[in-house]
């Protein structure tokens, strides 16, 4: 009979105009989710998204989402309210129990927002095909639109449910559930996703790999705070008024049967359950971070150390087995360091099962603040014996980034991409002295491409289930494994991008990109520093999951964003995507070497990439080109810069709004930067009398710039090449000449 | 089926009393009508049969176990039409009684087209309830009440806003269905309870005043309805209730109910609506003399 209540009531909303409203007010705010507008209010934060699927899904379908929330919580609580003022409840009472209608009111609501996100997510899926081109994938489409415009939906009804059945009340329903929503825009819950029951945090995602551990996490919250919210609704039915009396004393009517307490006290249990037994977050207590590192002390030798690890990359768990021989052990407690939520199963030594245990690090703030635990071995006495360590689980994220930046960069495992740090393959003994170096065995899927620290690994065998191990000799691996193509620029550099851009790699022959550039700079400037000294140079496309981008020895790593559509096409770097994906990788020079940035952009790692591209393409296509695809549009840059009001009259944008003072200042340090810096260096050019001049006072910035730029040196300045060119300020001023 | 209403009383969280000590039994098959002026207590008494209100003190048996311990076997057999209402506009008239058979637990949809053949809304099956006129809709309340042939039948007022043709017809179903079950009809229609109802309550101020047929009623009046030509200056006799003045040449004709008529008052043969007013007038007479 409530399936058949239950259907009726589903026509019954079908059959009413406001549900169809409701439907198309969703679609039309997840529509409004494409505009700049929207986008605008979530980048507020200082953040560019720039991957395809935050963009045309996350953004788009997490606006409609929280939107679809309050307007199906204010339908429930307005037809709820519907049935009780009109008086059809009198009427339904006399034939069925209330909380029999009030279920089956829910459950058409969540059908028909159901419904309402299915036809969302059509509409919208022909426009995201469009948008994301070659970067869509069917799947992350829908498992990302569906929990972005879903859960919170049926949360927000859930509660508005039973604000209603508690309170009878529509104001105090609409009050609570607006101020409970607004709650979620509070420092404290901005990050976390538990707090945010019907918005969840909008990530920047990966188009390529999916980003599945936040996918984890978001299906895991919503399902965590719909049982939440579930339970709340089914002990709000108990307050459903009963023989015209007040809340409580229906609520003491309905107390008579203790067992109808059951489904609420369950979904209650179950959401206690997985609050505390998630596994994403390391739950340890967030201190700040002090100078002092802790140095484990020594506590004997170990060798033949080696760790075969596995992997369920539907649940993003690892299994592993560390083996090794110690020797000369001192300590009756051997120390290991293991990532938060690695769980171990068994402890060995020669066979006989070793007590052991895991607490915080409360020796190290650091280390606890990157989630690293302690695994402490009780060791019988011995000095010698072969130990193993059998371990696995889900690895946290540490509870002090957690807190800071919300559910990023964390260790990762998935089908198409996995990224490891080093106490999560495998515990580390910082007190255990290695006689050789370790060997760990990674066993990822058959078509991964793995580094460690950015190198390549060494296949060994292909497993039986189609996973393949590759090996590595690293103290401390960093494991980093995606489905990627390999191109072999020349004989030194790799190319590692994924598959997704391979018809853009190809298309834009960007690997030739990186031959041209690397070609030149070395030629002209001198060696790519963090190179010096490798045997090759690995230029790798790492998942957006962990932003930006880096370089170790021979090693280079930057995110997705560096070959999205929007960084190719962006013509302030270059002519065409050849050209841009150029400037990105003239950054391995200019932007490593520790080039200062200042305040008014005029001196910038951007200008010197931009004024070397042009360089390399005039080299390349001859001077019409360069002159065409760049002075020109430099100069034409410049002298609509040099008519803006704003710009000639800075006292003035002070009065402006802030959105418009910081739209003219963005776009004053994007032609400082991308134009004018260009023009300057092109004047100091002359001045200096001819490229071959300037070449040489670059060589000479290169030579002195440092190698790294987060090592907290200042970097080259305007001043510094000014000082090596022998010229003035004045000398490169280009205003008067345009 | 059979409902005992023993020594009810219901006082509302606002102190108002609207039951004192009512006590009554229905049995399975029977008419009965309850009377009763606006605020006698007539829907309240129909809302505790329904489960919707707790009694204060006393207690309503059904099938001589407690109601309110059997809520789900009392709303399985009922068919309930309140005084007021509230309709799901958007739901054509076939949805709506769908939704309230769903609600009844009936499965047969015959039972949907029989109360709509029964009300006469076979034609306006596909029209939305919120298109129904104001009598459309109290017949798709009727409908919903009778759908499923319900053992009991509570009915508030079932009547208002029918045209006497409907109203006429719709009594005579409630007459044919009252041959298998319990019709408990509350009305301001005198006429109508005289016409279908083998037993009659009177109620006011929340107490039972009568319980018995109609004829019985009449019978108690007896001697004390009377009839006379009133002229203007005329004094009214003591302690009279006057049923109906008609306009004449020679002046107006009173009707009166009186414990005691005058002498120059003809006595007349009483009508079940004299027999009400006069059962109520001495109520009031009581109840006056008592504050007195």
């Amino acid at each position: 009979m409530r399936a058949k209540l239950m259907g009726v009531e589903l026509k019954r909303l079908l059959m009413n105009r406001k549900t169809y409203l409701a439907m198309m007010l969703n679609i039309l705010m997840t529509g409004l989710g494409f505009t700049a507008y929207v986008k605008g209010m979530f980048t507020a934060e200082g953040f560019e998204y720039t991957s395809s699927l935050t963009n045309n899904v996350i953004i788009p379908f997490g606006f409609g989402g929280f939107a679809a929330a309050l307007i199906w919580g204010l339908y429930v609580i307005s037809d709820a309210d519907r049935a009780v003022k009109k008086g059809a409840e009198e009427m339904t009472a006399a034939y069925t129990d209330e909380k029999a209608v009030s279920h089956a009111r829910i459950c058409a609501f969540m059908t028909v927002s159901l419904i309402a996100a299915l036809i969302c997510m059509l509409f919208f899926l022909p426009l995201c095909i469009k948008r994301m081109d070659y970067l869509f994938t069917l799947k992350w489409y829908i498992l990302y639109s569906f929990v972005y415009i879903l859960p919170g939906v049926w949360i927000t009804i859930a509660v508005c449910c039973g604000l209603y059945n508690i309170s009878r009340n529509v104001s105090v329903s609409l009050l609570v559930v607006l101020l409970l929503t607004i709650s979620q825009f509070s420092p404290l819950s901005e990050k976390d996703l538990f707090l945010r029951w019907n918005i969840p945090c909008i990530f920047e995602l990966s188009d390529c790999y999916g980003s599945v551990s936040v996918l984890r996490f978001l299906y895991y919250s919503r399902i965590a705070l719909f049982f939440l919210g579930l339970a709340f609704y089914l002990l709000s039915v108990k307050f459903i008024r009963k023989y015209r009396l007040g809340a409580f004393k229906s609520f003491a009517v309905n107390l008579r049967k203790p067992l109808a307490f059951i489904p609420a006290l369950m979904s209650l249990c179950a959401a206690v359950l997985l609050f505390v037994f998630e596994p994403f977050v390391d739950h340890s207590p967030v201190v700040p971070y002090d100078d002092n590192w802790y140095d484990a002390p020594y506590q004997g030798n170990c060798k033949n150390c080696m760790a075969d690890v596995r992997f369920n990359t539907l649940l993003g768990t690892i299994k592993g087995e560390l083996n090794m021989d110690l020797t000369e052990v001192v300590r009756r407690e051997i120390l290991f360091e293991i990532r938060s939520g690695i769980k171990v199963k068994s402890v060995t030594l020669d066979g006989e099962k070793l007590e052991h245990s895991i607490e915080y690090y409360a020796e190290d703030n650091n280390k606890l603040n990157l989630g690293v635990k302690k695994l402490i071995v009780k060791n019988p006495d011995r000095k010698t014996g072969r130990l193993t360590i059998v371990y696995g689980g889900y690895p946290a994220i540490s509870n002090s980034l957690y807190r800071t930046s919300g559910y990023t960069f964390c260790d990762s495992v998935g089908r198409a991409y996995i990224k490891l740090d080093d106490v999560c393959v495998a515990p580390q003994a910082p007190g255990l002295a290695s006689v050789k170096e370790p060997v760990v065995r990674i066993n990822v899927p058959g078509d991964h491409c793995p580094s460690s620290w950015g190198k390549a690994l060494k296949k060994t065998v292909e497993n039986e289930d189609g996973s393949i191990c590759w090996e590595c000799r690293e103290y401390v691996p960093i494991i980093e494994s995606g489905v990627n193509n390999t191109d072999g620029v020349d004989g030194v550099t790799e190319f590692l991008y994924a598959k997704k851009y391979e018809k853009t790699v190809r298309d834009n022959k960007l690997d030739e990109s990186i031959k041209d550039v690397m070609g030149y700079c070395d030629e002209h400037y001198g060696e790519l520093k963090f190179a010096e000294g490798a045997e090759g140079i690995r230029i790798q496309q790492i998942s957006n999951d962990y932003g930006g981008g880096g370089a170790g020895e021979g090693y280079v790593y930057m995110d997705e964003n560096f070959l999205s559509p929007q960084a190719l096409s962006d013509d302030n770097k270059g002519g065409n995507k050849n050209e841009t994906f150029m400037h990105e990788i003239i950054h391995l020079y200019w932007g490593d070497m520790g080039c200062a940035v200042s305040d008014d952009g005029l001196w910038s790692a951007e200008g010197l990439d931009v004024y070397t591209t042009y360089r390399i393409v005039k080299e390349k296509y001859g001077e019409l080109y360069a002159k065409k695809y760049y002075v020109d549009k430099w100069t034409e840059e410049v002298k609509h810069q040099n008519r803006n009001f704003y710009f000639r009259h800075p006292e003035y944008i002070d009065i402006l709004p802030e959105s418009y003072q910081a739209a003219i200042k963005n776009s004053v340090g994007s032609i400082n930067k991308y134009s004018r810096m260009p023009l300057m260096l092109l004047k100091a050019e002359e001045k200096l009398g001819g490229e071959e001049a300037m070449d040489e006072v670059l060589r000479q910035l290169y030579e002195n710039g440092s190698f790294n730029q987060w090592d907290g040196s200042e970097g080259q300045t305007m001043q510094d090449f000014l000082d090596i060119a022998g010229l003035t300020k004045e000398d490169i001023e280009i205003d008067q000449d345009i | 089926m059979k409902i005992d209403v023993k020594n009810v009383t219901m006082i509302y969280s606002s102190g108002r009393k609207a039951l004192s000590d009512v006590s009554f039994s229905l049995k399975s098959p029977e008419f009965v009508g309850i009377l009763g002026p606006n605020g006698a207590g007539k829907s309240t008494l129909m809302k505790l049969m329904t489960a919707g209100l707790k009694e204060t003190k006393g207690e309503i048996l059904l099938d001589d176990k407690k109601l309110l311990d059997q809520e789900q076997k009392l709303k399985s057999r009922l068919g309930y039409l309140p005084q007021t209402f509230g309709l799901f506009d958007e739901l054509t008239v076939w949805q709506f009684l769908d939704y309230m058979a769903a609600l009844k637990g009936i499965k047969d949809k015959a039972e949907i087209e029989w109360a709509m053949e029964q009300t006469g809304l076979v034609d306006r099956r596909k029209i939305r309830v919120g298109n129904l006129s104001g009598g459309q809709k109290q017949r798709v309340g009727i409908a919903q009440a009778i759908m499923g042939h319900p053992e009991l039948m509570i009915l508030d007022e079932p009547t208002v806003g029918l045209d006497p043709e409907e109203r006429v017809r719709f009594r005579n179903i409630f007459s044919e269905m009252s041959s298998e079950r319990i019709v408990f009809l509350s009305t301001h229609i005198v006429d109508d309870v005289q016409a279908v109802c083998n037993r009659v309550l009177v109620i006011y101020g929340g107490s039972i005043l009568f319980d018995g047929s109609p004829a019985g009623l009449i019978e108690q009046t007896v001697d004390h309805v009377g009839s006379y030509i009133r002229k203007v200056d005329d004094i009214l006799p003591k302690d009279c209730e006057i049923v109906s003045k008609i306009n004449t040449r020679n002046g107006v004709l009173t009707r009166i109910v009186a414990k005691e008529l005058p002498d120059y008052v003809d006595r007349c043969e009483p009508s079940l609506e004299d027999a009400y007013l006069y059962c109520i007038h001495n109520s009031v007479k009581r109840e006056d003399e008592h504050e007195g």
